[in-house]
């Protein structure tokens, strides 16, 4: 129906418009875990009901016979540009995001391949740590997702106490174990599919922030709180006067500052609450089309 | 791709090998094969001469060195994703707060 078309249209843009702002603030952020998946649930929202609307256009009843009639040929030629465009946006919608997601995803693995040569053949293996050393004085650590290692500088295991290089270990592996790289691919990739919408350039900057936020707080079943403090502290103030400055929105003192005074946990309430939330937004832009759909297509079980 | 490095100048496989076995017992088979590899995914050159080949790196050990230090300090957007880093760069200013934080608690180490 029309109707459910335009609600559906309207739903999306005020969504995409509108949850960024409820999204970013600052009591979510005390629980990463949902506070990524109410983005993402966003994102898929969004998505579902652009995609969902343009079909609804053409499921309406006299749409859809219009639609048969234009493949016959009987309704000339604005029936065949009508249902033209119903093929045509969806397919478009979903082939750009498959297009980008896959080009982002073999760029990632392009890029690590050829990085990991590199580590591979500079670098060496350190067997008691489990990750490979290169011989750098710039103080970084980092992981490679999809080989499953960890790489250090010679220069960030000499700033590093023992408790800070077990702190720095224990947040790479739980980004490993999470596989939080494919988050920020795919927002990455939405950002790149739709630049100007505004939910999907915050959602790309607030997943790399919130998939930290993450393995910090992973991190804490095996380190101290203040050795992963210190260590992030070491090892991001070691390396300021040496680089052009890229500003991060002071994300990084934001992590120390929640390491040091942690908030207290969002109440249990809040978090089915925002759970669910999650799990509604998803299935929301699905309703009018089961409702729709329901009404026009008689159900096998009147004729049994 | 060491010993190219270090000798500075084209090798055939067999002083590769040579070399090599001063410390391990490898084939030569062994050393041609992963030569090759090296020689097919582009990161030595080779020029016949005579019945073998003469490899040499593409690039040096510095040039690589650079490439690798940009891959690991470019904290561009385009870059996010391909590595998950421990922290991104922070402005002085920053800095000057995450020690003043950290002074505040005592030392925490």
């Amino acid at each position: 129906m029309t109707t459910i078309a335009t609600v559906l249209f309207g739903y999306a843009a005020v969504l995409a418009a509108a949850s960024p702002r409820f999204l970013s603030s600052q009591w979510l952020a005390r629980s990463p875990r949902l506070a990524l998946a109410l983005w993402h649930s966003c994102a898929v929202s969004v998505l579902l009901a652009s995609i969902l609307a343009t079909v609804a256009c053409y499921a309406d009843d006299g749409l859809l016979r219009g639609w048969l009639t234009a493949i016959d040929g009987s309704s000339g030629v604005p029936g065949i540009v009508a249902a033209a465009v119903a093929v045509l946006v969806p397919t478009v919608l979903i082939g750009r995001v498959t297009l980008t997601v896959w080009q982002v995803l073999a760029r990632h693995r392009v890029e690590r391949d050829r990085h990991l040569k590199l580590v591979c053949l500079l670098g060496r293996h350190d067997h008691r740590l489990g990750v490979d050393v290169i011989p750098a004085d710039v103080p970084a650590a980092y992981c490679v997702p999809g080989s499953k290692q960890i790489v250090l500088t010679k220069g960030a295991i000499a700033i590093l106490s023992d408790n800070e290089l077990r702190a720095v270990l224990a947040h790479e592996r739980a980004h490993l174990a999470g596989r939080h790289h494919l988050l920020v691919a795919w927002a990455d990739a939405l950002q790149k599919a739709f630049p100007r919408v505004r939910l999907f350039n915050a959602m790309q900057q607030s997943t790399a922030h919130l998939v930290e936020l993450l393995a910090d707080d992973q991190t804490l079943r095996r380190a101290s709180a203040e050795s992963l403090a210190s260590a992030i502290a070491a090892m991001g103030c070691a390396r300021t006067p040496t680089i052009a400055l890229a500003a991060t929105g002071g994300s990084v003192l934001t992590r120390v500052e929640r390491l040091l005074a942690p908030p207290a946990p969002l109440p249990v309430a809040t978090r089915l609450g925002a759970a669910g939330a999650a799990i509604s937004l998803v299935a929301l832009p699905i309703l009018p089309i089961l409702i729709l759909t329901a009404g026009h297509i008689p159900c096998p079980h009147f004729f049994s | 791709m060491d010993r190219l490095w270090s000798w500075g100048r084209p090798a055939i496989v067999r002083d590769v090998l040579d070399d090599l076995n001063k410390e391990r017992d490898l084939a030569y088979t062994t050393v041609m094969t992963v030569m090759d590899n090296l020689h097919r995914k582009g990161w030595l050159t080779r020029e016949r001469d005579g019945r073998a080949y003469r490899y040499a790196p593409v690039a040096t050990r510095q040039q690589y060195n650079a490439e690798l230090m940009r891959e690991i300090l470019a904290d561009s957007g385009d870059q996010a994703g391909t590595l998950l880093r421990f922290v991104e760069t922070v402005t002085p200013e920053e800095a000057d707060a995450i020690r003043r934080a950290l002074r505040s608690r005592g030392p925490g180490r």
